[in-house]
Formats: structure tokens, C-alpha cells, sequence
């Protein structure tokens, strides 16, 4: 076994490992370069001892599964195994290191803690929390497998398979995304919600992304690598249309609706308090705005927003001493344009 | 767009986000929607930067490094989409920066195939015969910081395009409202969701958790 230091060596020099990932032999120089401290304390100068530097053909694996091969070689190079069949193990964990990781991390942890973040965002927690939050959740999982996997490599040496097993990593993959189903419901449920409120239930843009989610659950694979292609596309769509003068969209926008026989009250306010219009004031504004049947409007520089959508209200981003035009529409504006405008001149009541 | 200390840092977090994807730990810092938060963080509205890095972590949401495949890479790219959706502000700010965003993702998923052949061609002395230790060693952090610098680079360039845009472009011509525009930018997430669901698989327990899903999310929506 390693002593503590050899431990904590070589756990280090795994967060390194994908350093020097090439198309020749993927992750074997990466993997020597992190086992060379047992090389260096043979011969630092010569490299020579009976297990020197073997990146001779191709090792691969799931960065964060690679330290069961650091644990495993080290132990069986220990034990003085024949060099040869260490060789022949390394190509034997290759496929599944690789395999087992990928569907644990890359496809399931990973989305589920991206998506978990995005909800906790639109249930009003502020960005930097959220993030600060998704990222120990997440790295404590990845760093909790990196030091698994390095303590069963060296406990086990070449019978490592079977400590592979006992992990059960396919078993977490399939729960964690059972939980991912979950959560992509969810956040299709919120985004849709909040675009039938702010868009009209029976908009086009609803059934559109509608149609492409069944696209994707359709086409799955072919079509994934398509997001970033599809969203260049759009814009630039969007963009030549507004150039050429064509009305993009048949659904008039905020500044153009006009209510009849409607009291329209409008009235500037400042934002006061310390951190601006954050998650918390803007979950309370819309809170208020919703008790009113009338029809707010926020407005910061021009852009003006649903102050009835919470999306909308975060979006201005509101900072300290920015001017804002809160409009009402409807019978009770007055009314609620005073409730709103009272809510911003309190510095939303935080102290 | 930025101060001299607030541009470093952006590169700096270009170069941390590029090496995070590809080289150094895999900590997450190199998805769109941590780097561009901590990008909006440095440039003061932390809130644009997590919704542009919501929409780009949306159009990429679907793509999985399996195995050596190389795919966009939207960590860098958020930095430089944030700064334009800041600097032009409003919807047609945040339009403009997802679009600059993903096209950058494009270009840099492309570098990283470059970086991993210089790799090869750095590491070639280590296959052809004997070698040292220190050779070794040397030539890994060699292509670490190459990959360093390949970030820092990527982002400069883009932050570079973002003030071009910024100092030419009327963010007012842009055509759609604000909540349009956020249907608009969410549509290829709708793609990536649908893809990411077909690839967990999707049995009859499962439709059914996923009906209860949109259930309650449409639930929380109405009480939010």
C-alpha cells in the first residue's frame, strides 16, 4: 500500500492527468506522468527501475475513474507483478474506466446539477449562490469518486474488477437519472408556465418549443450536437429580419399594447438599496404586482419588461441608483402603481 | 467594456475555464453557466451573466464528451457573450452575446482538436524511445500551459469582437420583446432537453415521473 504522502502524491496528479491527452495514446502519457514519483524514487536522473516509463500504447478513461488505474498499477508494480501483463491490465480497464464514467458523469450527474442549478435560479435564488451551491454539490461527488477509486486501485492491485463492481457506478447512473427526469420536467413545466403567462397560452412559440423537445426525444443523438447551431440561427434570423423592417413577431410587444377604457398610472422610481433589484426584491415585486389586475410594466433605459414575470423583472439587473418607470394599466393602476412604487422607495424593505 | 484588472481576470477565467474543460480537474468551471455567471460577476451584473450562460448551457446541455469525441466548447465562449450582452444591454444585448456565444463555442471546440494534436506532436519523443522523467514531466506541463494560453487567447479574441460589436451595432434594432426574445433564446434548450431525455432512456416509469414534472413545475411557475 502507499504510505499517506504517496497517497495524497498521487490523488494531486490525477486532477493533472488529461494534461497532455493527445490522439496518439489518448491518456497514457497523462497516466505515466502521474506514476512517476515511483519511477523518480528509483533513479531520478536515468529513469531506470523495473517498472520505468511504459507509455507504449494507447490508455484511456474517465478522468475522474483514472486514479482506480493509478491505484491498481502502483499496488501490482509493488508487488513486482511481470511488467507485461501490468501492460495487458491497462489495455483491460480502458474500455470500461471509460464507459462506466461516462454515463455516470458526463451523462448524468453533471445535467442533473447543471439543471438543479437553473431551477434553483428560477425559484429565486440569487446567481452566485446557485453556482457557489451546484459546484460543491457537484465537485463533492466528483472528488468523493476520484479518492474511492484511488483507495480500491490500491487495495485491490490487479483484482480491481471486483472493486469496480461493488461501487455499483451503473446503479447510481440509472437513479441519478431517474432524478434527471424529474428535474427536466420541472424546469419544462416552470419555462413553459411562465411563457404562457407572458406570451399567451395558445402562442406559437410554445407549440415551436414543444415540437422541438419531441424532436429531440425523437431524433435523441443525431440531433443533440445541434443546439448551438440552431441558436446562431435563430438570432441571426431574427436580426435580418428586424434589418429588412419585417415585423419578426405578429404579437405586438409590451410598449405597443394598448388597453381601452383602461386608467393608465405611471410613476419613476430609484433603486435604493445596497445590492439592487436582486432575486429577493424581485420575487417580492412580482408578488405584489400579481395582487392587482391590473397590467405592469417595468421599464430601466428603454427596455421594458412583465412586472408580473419574474424572468423579466431579474432581467433588467437593476442596479443601485437606477432610474425605473413602473406603469400600470387597468382599473386599479393607481392603486397598484402606488403599492409598487412605496415597495422600490422602502429600498424593498431590506435594511 | 472592462477595466484593465476586470479584463485580466476575464482571461484569466478563459484560460481557468478552457484548462478545466479539457486538461486541469474537470471542476465544472468550464460549463457556460458557471463561467459566465462569474464573468457577469466580474463585469457587475452577475444576473446577465447567469442568464446567458443559462441559454448557452441550454443549446450545449445536450452534447456529451464520450470517450475522446470533441464537441463545442462553451466554457471560454460564455466570457466574451456575456461581455456583449452587458455592453449592449436589453434583449437585443442578451440575443446578440448567446449568438456570439455559441459561435465562439464552435471555433473553440475546434482549437481543442488543434491543442490535442500539438499535444501529440510535444509528446512524440516519449513514444520514440527512451526518456527521462523530467522529460516527461516537462513536456506535460508544456501542453498544460499551451492549453493555458489557448483559453486566454480564445477569450481575448472574443472579448476583442464583443467591443467591436458593442462600439458599431444599435442594440434597438433588434425586432422582439423581451419575453419573446427569452421563447427565442430557450428554443434550441427545448432540443437539447428532448435529446438529454432520449438518452436516459425512456421507459413507462419514467414518462411518468416526467409528467410529474411539468406538473409541478407548471404548479411552481403559477406560485412564484
Amino acid at each position: 500500500m502507499a504510505s499517506r504522502t504517496g497517497f495524497t502524491r498521487l490523488f494531486l496528479r490525477s486532477l493533472f492527468i488529461q494534461g497532455s491527452w493527445n490522439y496518439r495514446g489518448l491518456l497514457d502519457t497523462g497516466l505515466e506522468w502521474a506514476l512517476l514519483p515511483r519511477v523518480e524514487a528509483t533513479d531520478p536522473e536515468s529513469g531506470e527501475s523495473a517498472h520505468g516509463i511504459q507509455a507504449a500504447e494507447p490508455f484511456n478513461s474517465h478522468p475522474y475513474l483514472a486514479t482506480i488505474a493509478l491505484g491498481a498499477v502502483t499496488r501490482a508494480e509493488q508487488e513486482g507483478v511481470d511488467p507485461l501483463r501490468i501492460r495487458s491490465f491497462r489495455q483491460a480497464l480502458r474500455s470500461p474506466l471509460g464507459g462506466l464514467g461516462d454515463a455516470l458523469v458526463w451523462g448524468a450527474w453533471r445535467p442533473v446539477c447543471l439543471v438543479a442549478a437553473v431551477l434553483a435560479f428560477l425559484a429565486g435564488i440569487a446567481p452566485l449562490l446557485v453556482i457557489g451551491g451546484v459546484l460543491v454539490l457537484y465537485n463533492g461527488v466528483h472528488l468523493a469518486l476520484r479518492l474511492k477509486g484511488l483507495r480500491v486501485g490500491l487495495e485491490l492491485g490487479l483484482r480491481v474488477a471486483t472493486g469496480i463492481r461493488a461501487m455499483r457506478l451503473p446503479l447510481w447512473a440509472e437513479r441519478i437519472r431517474g432524478v434527471g427526469v424529474l428535474l427536466v420536467g420541472l424546469l419544462l413545466g416552470m419555462l413553459w408556465g411562465r411563457g404562457g403567462e407572458s406570451l399567451g397560452w395558445s402562442s406559437g412559440w410554445l407549440l415551436g418549443a414543444a415540437g422541438l423537445v419531441l424532436a429531440g426525444l425523437a431524433a435523441g443523438e443525431r440531433l443533440r450536437r445541434w443546439g448551438p447551431v440552431l441558436l446562431v440561427g435563430l438570432v441571426l434570423t431574427v436580426m435580418g429580419l428586424s434589418a429588412s423592417g419585417t415585423p419578426p413577431s405578429a404579437t405586438p410587444t409590451e410598449e405597443t399594447v394598448q388597453l381601452s377604457d383602461s386608467v393608465v398610472e405611471e410613476r419613476r422610481v430609484h433603486v435604493r438599496n445596497q445590492l439592487g433589484l436582486h432575486a429577493r426584491p424581485a420575487a417580492e415585486f412580482v408578488k405584489i404586482a400579481a395582487r392587482f389586475q391590473a397590467e405592469i410594466h417595468l421599464s430601466k433605459e428603454g427596455l421594458t419588461v412583465n412586472g408580473k414575470s419574474i424572468m423579466g423583472v431579474l432581467m433588467l439587473a437593476a442596479e443601485r441608483g437606477t432610474e425605473l418607470v413602473i406603469r400600470g394599466e387597468g382599473s386599479d393602476a393607481a392603486a397598484a402603481v402606488e403599492a409598487l412604487g412605496g415597495f422600490v422607495d422602502q429600498g424593498f424593505r431590506e435594511t | 467594456m472592462a477595466d484593465p484588472l476586470g479584463l485580466g481576470l476575464l482571461l484569466l477565467l478563459g484560460s481557468w475555464a478552457a484548462l478545466d474543460g479539457t486538461a486541469v480537474g474537470q471542476f465544472m468551471i468550464s460549463r457556460p453557466l458557471v463561467s459566465g455567471t462569474v464573468a457577469g460577476w466580474i463585469l457587475g451584473d452577475p444576473y446577465a451573466g447567469f442568464l446567458v450562460g443559462a441559454v448557452l448551457e441550454g443549446a450545449h446541455l445536450g452534447g456529451l464528451p464520450v470517450g475522446g469525441a470533441r464537441l463545442p466548447e462553451p466554457g471560454p465562449a460564455a466570457i466574451p457573450a456575456v461581455a456583449l450582452a452587458i455592453g449592449l444591454g436589453g434583449a437585443g444585448g442578451m440575443a446578440a452575446g448567446a449568438a456570439l456565444g455559441s459561435l465562439l463555442s464552435l471555433v473553440g471546440g475546434a482549437t481543442v482538436i488543434g491543442q490535442r494534436r500539438v499535444n501529440g506532436w510535444v509528446m512524440r519523443g516519449i513514444w520514440e524511445g527512451k526518456t527521462t522523467p523530467g522529460d516527461l514531466a516537462a513536456r506535460h506541463w508544456v501542453c498544460i500551459a499551451l492549453d493555458g494560453v489557448r483559453g486566454a487567447g480564445l477569450t481575448a479574441v472574443g472579448v476583442g469582437i464583443s467591443a467591436l460589436i458593442v462600439s458599431r451595432i444599435d442594440p434597438s434594432v433588434w425586432g422582439l420583446s423581451t419575453p419573446h426574445t427569452v421563447a427565442l433564446l430557450v428554443l434550441p434548450g427545448a432540443l437539447s432537453a428532448g435529446a438529454l431525455l432520449r438518452a436516459w432512456n425512456f421507459p413507462r416509469h419514467r414518462r411518468a415521473l416526467l409528467a410529474l414534472g411539468l406538473l409541478g413545475g407548471a404548479a411552481l411557475a403559477a406560485s412564484l
